[in-house]
């Protein structure tokens, strides 16, 4: 990675304060913490500055996360595919699909951390992990994959068989 | 729409999961990677899944095209059926006809065959009577 590694010298000496839920102190390098568009928009509106940012909304552990993918992805280009084709979830790579193997929780609040944070390539890689946990599964398996009540009521449980008719029959 | 937690009761903490999916952008977001069959079967988990998936969101609109796309072909479906089976009455009605038609042969083909049998018959007679007029005329 010859070419990239001159963009990564400059801003390497730069570094930013990042301060936990909890209080934790987390110094990054500023193009990592850059990766968040929030923390982009508050660095460029306060300019120089040492004081850490505080980040109310995430923990200390999910904060390791956060960097380490923003450490990992740091040179790399986000290409928005907003387009007419369909998103899919099947285009993850094995380092990304390896970091999304934490339990439940820590998933979802990596979701609420890069929506928090606005880093737009980690809520898309953690929402189609979540997306990948629906596929295949009955709307009762996906209830009971995250703890979802069943809040139809009998009614409308007769008009929702009804309405689904047409895809059971062949 | 979603199970609180009881040991929690006492801080109004809510799970990291509940709070991703009652927030409809994210759960808007998730769905934008699903496929058809998915979204489906998301709709019919929960009141407010439903209600996102009514919602003309992008994956709203998709779900609704591809189900509309699946109604028109079930459309189409009925209607060749409907065209196959006017096909088979006007078989049907043709083979009738065609019977009809065999049968008023057959009782044609009957009369003039006892036509020709009457004229055989008239023939015969006319040859034996000029038959025995010669012989008179000889005798």
């Amino acid at each position: 990675m010859a070419t990239g590694s001159t963009s990564t010298n400059i801003s390497e000496l730069k570094k930013i304060k990042l301060t936990s839920s909890e209080g934790t102190e987390f110094v990054v390098d500023k193009d990592v913490g850059e990766k968040s568009i929030l923390l982009k928009n508050m660095l460029e509106d306060v300019g120089e500055n040492d004081m850490a940012i505080p980040l109310p909304n995430v923990t200390g552990p999910i904060l390791t996360k956060v960097i380490e993918y923003c450490t990992h992805h740091r040179d790399d280009f986000f290409i928005s595919q907003d387009d007419d084709n369909k998103k899919t979830s099947d285009d993850i790579d094995e380092w990304d699909s390896e970091f999304c193997k934490v339990d439940q929780g820590t998933l979802f609040e990596l979701i609420l951390a890069a929506n928090y944070l606005d880093i737009k390539p980690l809520l898309d890689l953690t929402c189609k992990t979540v997306a990948n946990m629906i596929k295949g599964k009955s709307p009762e398996e996906i209830r009971k994959t995250f703890n979802i009540a069943n809040d139809f009521t009998p009614e409308e449980e007769i008009q929702v068989k009804r309405e689904n008719e047409w895809c059971e029959e062949r | 729409m979603l199970k609180t937690t009881n040991h929690t009761a006492k801080s109004k903490y809510i799970l990291p999961a509940n709070r991703v999916l009652s927030t409809p952008e994210l759960v808007i977001h998730i769905f934008s990677f699903l496929p058809i069959e998915s979204l489906l079967n998301s709709r019919d988990v929960c009141q407010q899944w439903r209600a996102i998936l009514n919602f003309p969101t992008e994956c709203a609109k998709y779900l609704k095209k591809e189900i509309r796309k699946h109604h028109e072909s079930i459309e189409y479906i009925v209607q060749l059926q409907k065209e196959s089976f006017d096909i088979i009455q006007e078989n049907k009605q043709l083979q009738r006809e065609s019977y009809r038609l065999k049968e008023e042969f057959q009782q044609r083909v009957a009369v003039l065959e006892d036509e020709i049998d009457e004229l055989k018959g008239n023939l015969n007679n006319t040859k034996y009577s000029k038959n025995s007029f010669t012989q008179t005329i000889f005798n």
